[in-house]
């Protein structure tokens, strides 16, 4: 499955999700629509290994506020979000129109 | 959480040498280039005459800064959380300025803009080979004295104080402020016997033994199991963050930034003491590893490799207040000179960390003789275990006293009035909560 749609990374970070933390396969409530935070899939230091995979392996940057939009919390949401980062340029996102430098 | 009077944390700035005003730069036409191109740690927030509110952070995140907005367009900042929700702003109306950032706010057009003006470029590209080591330290060597010449150019007429644990990081910093700077008296906690017997803890001796030799006051810490849990609020106020690493060292910073203030109010010294210590230098190198105590592991990584881990550290310096933000709130200035001079570190070859006693050979290359060589022999240890060969300290004194993990996220989120269950939502993956959006 490509990167270049929300599905293909769904995709690839639920396969990440199940092998790094250990989720049984008929864990009927592991969904890509579960929270991954409040129902304990991943922890704390878990977060961090998600954002490490997403960067190392979409070739992006999370950004640190990107971490606490409301859709950051599921496979789905972090699936577009990181969809939307490859795609999109971050200027778009500054209501004034300035630059968002990358570094 | 209100009524708590909080400090306003020190700025300190530095373009080449010359200390600056960071508010200054700030205010500058191009601020990105001017923010960009110092070298400093530093939190600001002043108002345009058109209203536009600028708030900006180092690069590092060294230094804390929260605003709140409120329906009627009220915007307010401090160097600290708590003292946002003191003025009635709710815990989900505030958010952090992200290190590297410049926040434009104008909050009659509802409009938020967020800038990013640096950032820290690391190697990871690549094995170590043949000279890396020498050409890396020759640069670390440079950059340093470049960094204590401008803290001591800040520093005129102030006591020095220098946390000292005998460890490589804080000796480094110890022989560069004896040697650029100039006197200083260092400091060193020791967690006392139970009965309060004077028991001189690892890092006692150590430190106590690099004072010496450096000719240098030794004024040491030692506390009991309860004097430490006493400050437990304080560590998870100021520190600014409930996990067990950070407020087990912000308990020990709190013991040594009381003493010190102490210390300095018998001085009579007019002007605020001045801190040196070695933090951040473990995140620049990935130093770091998972303590076992009683069966149990303590300060779990994430499973990353080292040169990745240290990318992830290094980023999650944006939550945590367990230097500044404790020493602060004792009227204890402190400058981070590792932080200062981060890029440096930075670009470290990811291959030297896979490396046997990576930084041991790293602080050898760079500062030589220099340090004593029992400083080079001696096992790691860590000021919040107290020492290397058997685990103690204040994350001893909290696990024997029934603190542990859950016990801190239960007394952080009742001290700062929020949702245990929220925590989640104000500090995740290492970083507060902020937004590139105007607030709701």
């Amino acid at each position: 499955m490509p990167y270049d749609t929300p599905e293909g990374l769904a995709q690839a970070l639920e396969l990440f999700i199940r092998h790094q933390f250990q989720v049984p396969p008929r864990d009927d409530q592991f969904t890509r629509a579960v929270n991954l935070w409040e129902a304990g899939y991943v922890d704390s230091i878990g977060v961090a290994e998600v954002i490490a995979f997403l960067e190392d392996t979409f070739a992006v940057t999370i950004p640190p506020e990107t971490l606490f939009d409301p859709d950051f919390v599921h496979i789905d949401g972090i699936a577009r979000i990181v969809h939307g980062l490859r795609t999109t340029s971050r200027p778009d996102r500054a209501p004034s129109g300035q630059a968002y430098a990358t570094g | 959480m209100s009524g708590r009077a909080s400090h306003v944390v020190s700025n300190f700035a530095w373009v080449g040498e010359e200390p600056v005003s960071a508010i200054d730069l700030a205010r500058t036409h191009d601020a990105a280039a001017s923010l960009a191109a110092a070298m400093g740690q530093f939190s600001t927030h002043h108002v345009m005459p058109s209203g536009e509110h600028v708030l900006t952070r180092d690069r590092l995140g060294v230094n804390k800064l929260f605003f709140a907005v409120d329906r009627s367009g009220r915007v307010e900042s401090s160097n600290y959380w708590v003292d946002l929700i003191g003025r009635g702003f709710a815990a989900d109306t505030i958010w952090s300025i992200p290190p590297g950032h410049i926040v434009r706010l104008v909050a009659a057009d509802r409009l938020l803009t967020f800038e990013q003006y640096a950032t820290l470029e690391f190697n990871e590209a690549g094995p170590m080979v043949d000279g890396d080591l020498s050409d890396h330290a020759d640069r670390i060597r440079t950059a340093l004295t470049r960094v204590f010449r401008a803290i001591a150019r800040t520093a005129g007429g102030r006591r020095i104080y220098v946390s000292l644990s005998g460890g490589l990081d804080s000796t480094t910093i110890a022989v560069l402020t004896r040697q650029l700077i100039g006197e200083f008296t260092a400091v060193t906690f020791s967690v006392a016997g139970a009965d309060g017997e004077r028991t001189a803890s690892e890092d006692y001796r150590y430190a106590e033994r690099v004072a010496a030799h450096l000719g240098v006051p030794f004024e040491p810490v030692m506390l009991g199991a309860a004097e430490v849990l006493d400050l437990v609020d304080t560590a998870l106020v100021y520190g600014q963050d409930w996990r067990d690493f950070n407020v087990h060292c912000a308990l020990v910073n709190a013991a040594i930034g009381r003493a010190i203030g102490d210390l300095h109010k018998k001085s009579g010294s007019p002007l605020p003491p001045l801190l040196l210590t070695g933090d951040v230098m473990n995140e620049l190198v990935a130093d770091y590893s998972v303590v076992a105590y009683k069966g149990r592991e303590f300060y779990r990584l994430p499973r990353l490799a080292p040169g990745r881990l240290r990318r992830l550290l290094v980023s999650g310096l944006d939550a945590g207040d367990r230097e500044v933000g404790v020493f602060t709130h004792f009227g204890v200035d402190v400058v981070q000179p590792y932080a200062l001079c981060a890029d440096v570190y930075a670009a470290l070859p990811p291959g030297l960390f896979e490396t046997p006693h990576a930084k041991q050979q790293l602080v050898r290359a760079v500062m030589g003789d220099r340090i004593p060589r029992m400083v080079y022999d001696r096992p790691k240890a860590r000021a919040q275990t107290g020492g290397a060969r058997e685990v103690g300290g204040t994350l001893a004194i909290l696990i024997e006293h029934g603190i542990d993990q859950r016990a801190l996220e239960a007394r952080f989120a009742t001290l700062y009035d929020l949702e245990e269950n929220r925590l989640g939502e104000f500090i995740r993956a290492g970083h507060y909560r902020s937004t590139a959006t105007y607030p709701n």
